[in-house]
């Protein structure tokens, strides 16, 4: 049994399109990550699962029922928002049974459901404040919530954790986690943070300009990629795309240089290389024009340009760079295996 | 820039006084009037200490009014005056708290169109169309009635607009939740826009309340029984005409009377009302 299934789902506003046709099977208990640059129509999409926003074509089905035209109470799901969406003027208990009031249920139960979902987000304490008297991760966990009390089939959260400062995101997203977890109940979460992505979904729909890219596991999607958008915009630094030439198994970069991979290809090609895909090698082809030494710590990232051309690349070094390493001029090896092909004229990965 | 030492300290604070003085002078003068007899009024110089006629000057004016000759008392103006300002108070946030509510929230056809309509009756004042009003009302037989005092006054573009204003800076998220718990929109517009709207109301009430008591010319124009005058107007009435001996100090005492309900509801809400203008409960 499926949780969620979307059809061919489209959506446009007036004469612009903004999502092409989505397909999508969520299993039950799932957590789906929906990830993207802004305006890739990753909200819109959420809303029209929510029932905010109208289907222009397409189904979508939620425990196996068409709900393109029931209104967002009667679809069973629930929603948290980026900048939380408290009522004001009511307390933290009287945020979260709201729903629950106007659903009609009894007053004990209703106080029931809010208690066990208190503790569940440790907002016990928390009940009788109005929601300006919380912080920013506090009114989070109201709104989380207001949706866990529903006792939904589904929840949505359009990017719940962007308001918040980064320590706070990083441990709002691990409550999430085990939450939903705990829970089991079907999730879909928007987002444009890929790290937020690759940690909580159980598998992800890399989405661009209202197409979904690639979907897939989170680890899929990072170790193959289907295009050249879902390799550069999940992994930080993003993927180097190099223009090259393939001729069967060996590639002609843009400056020259050759490689080897193990995909069978002829023609225009573009080459991705993760930058920690590239090991300093004193005899390694690849030569790079350092520009930038970004130490992180752990890591350093080099910022320059591929040699005799102008394609800027990046590369990821374990450690910190004594100022005796940091040279001008480097050379990296990559083992063939590590080695993407997309094709130049569709930017969908070569696979043979 | 906050400067609090020395001659500035001392020039502001004589400044503020001697602006108060002059803004209260007059109130004074009204006060003192109302507490002399009427001689003592009309032959200068005039008396600047109250005197001991305050309670004769009041209880004429509350009970008797001029003495029933073209007025009523002021308890019954008084009393006129309060169903007045209240029910245009009410009646204009009722009627303009569900029109913004309409324009704001719901998309119906031509909806642009009926905003500017009313809009537009920002320049149709009373004062303008005082003759078709006053047809409209003597055709509804409510010429003399509290219902033909209020209703020509109750429609108030001025109300709709502040709304309307406040309604869109309400974060649309907050609908889309209410609307995911399952509210109707009339449940939203009870259990959620009323009360995040309270302050605003409290203003809009208070500045409609002052504007109710002070409506002079329709009162004036549609009420030809005295027992139905408003305090404003009812005031003006007391003044006799060249005949006549007014009574100044039952006047003054009428006029004090008249300021006295708007002094108070403005110092009991203006702690809403300052929130209400200044900032939003969100």
């Amino acid at each position: 049994m499926s949780g969620l299934i979307l059809k061919n789902v489209k959506k446009s506003f007036g004469k612009v399109k903004v999502i092409h046709g989505i397909d999508l099977e969520v299993e039950d208990g799932e957590f789906i990550v929906i990830v993207g640059p802004s305006g890739c129509g990753k909200s819109t999409l959420l809303r029209m699962i929510a029932g905010l926003e109208n289907v222009t074509d397409g189904d979508i089905l939620i425990d196996n029922l068409k709900v393109n035209d029931k209104e967002p109470m009667d679809r069973n799901i629930a929603m948290v928002f980026q900048n939380y969406a408290l009522y004001p003027h009511m307390s933290v208990f009287n945020n979260m049974a709201y729903g629950l009031k106007i659903a009609g249920l009894p007053k004990s139960e209703i106080a029931e459901r809010v208690r066990q979902g208190a503790i569940m987000l440790e907002l016990d304490g928390l009940l009788d404040r109005k929601p300006r008297e919380l912080s920013g991760g506090q009114k989070q966990r109201v709104a989380m919530g207001r949706a866990i009390v529903r006792q939904p089939v589904i929840f949505l959260f359009d990017e719940p954790l962007s308001n918040l400062d980064a320590k706070l995101r990083i441990q709002m997203r691990i409550e999430i986690k085990s939450l939903q977890q705990r829970l089991g109940t079907t999730s879909l979460f928007v987002t444009h943070d890929q790290i937020e992505a690759m940690t909580l979904a159980d598998r992800m729909v890399v989405m661009n300009e209202g197409v979904a890219e690639q979907i897939g596991s989170p680890m899929d999607v990072f170790q193959k990629p289907e295009t050249v958008f879902a390799a550069q915009f999940i992994g930080s630094p993003a993927m180097n795309i190099i223009k090259a030439v393939s001729e069967r198994q060996s590639l002609k970069l843009v400056n020259g240089t050759s490689l080897k991979c193990l995909t069978q290809s002829n023609g225009d090609v573009l080459v991705g290389l993760r930058p920690e895909d590239l090991k300093p090698d004193k005899k390694g082809k690849i030569v790079m024009n350092v520009k930038l030494f970004e130490p992180i710590g752990a890591s350093t990232i080099l910022h320059g340009t591929l040699n005799n051309s102008d394609t800027k690349i990046v590369s990821v070094v374990q450690g910190l760079l004594s100022p005796k390493d940091r040279l001008s001029e480097m050379s990296f090896s990559i083992s063939p295996e590590a080695i993407h092909l997309f094709s130049r004229d569709t930017g969908k990965r070569i696979v043979n | 820039m906050v400067e609090n030492r020395g001659l500035n300290y001392w020039l502001t604070h004589v400044g503020l006084s001697f602006g108060v003085l002059v803004l209260f002078f007059p109130l004074w003068l009204a006060f003192v009037a109302s507490t002399v007899t009427n001689s003592e009024v009309i032959h200068p110089p005039m008396p600047l200490w109250p005197g001991d006629q305050f309670f004769v000057n009041y209880g004429r004016a509350l009970i008797e009014g001029d003495s029933g000759q073209t007025s009523a008392s002021v308890a019954r103006m008084l009393l006129n005056t309060v169903t007045v300002a209240l029910g245009i108070a009410v009646g204009k946030i009722v009627i303009s708290f569900t029109s913004a509510f309409a324009i704001v929230y719901f998309r119906f056809p031509a909806r642009k169109f009926f905003f500017w309509i009313i809009f537009l009756t920002l320049m149709l004042p009373v004062e303008v169309r005082i003759l078709p009003t006053y047809e409209v009302v003597a055709g509804f037989g409510m010429l003399n009635t509290y219902s033909g005092l209020i209703f020509p006054l109750i429609a108030s573009a001025t109300a709709t607009f502040l709304f309307r204003q406040f309604f869109m800076t309400v974060p649309d998220e907050i609908v889309e939740a209410a609307r995911i718990d399952g509210a109707r929109p009339m449940q939203f517009f009870i259990d959620i826009l009323i009360p995040i709207s309270r302050t605003n109301i409290a203003a809009l009430f208070l500045i409609m309340f002052i504007y109710g008591w002070n409506q002079y010319l329709w009162p004036l124009l549609m009420t030809t029984d005295p027992s139905m005058n408003t305090i404003i107007m009812g005031v003006e009435q007391m003044i006799g005409g060249q005949d006549d001996v007014t009574p100044w100090p039952v006047v003054m005492a009428a006029s004090m009377m008249a300021m006295l309900p708007p002094i108070i509801v403005v110092i009991s809400m203006q702690n809403l009302f300052i929130r209400g203008l200044t900032d939003s409960d969100k």
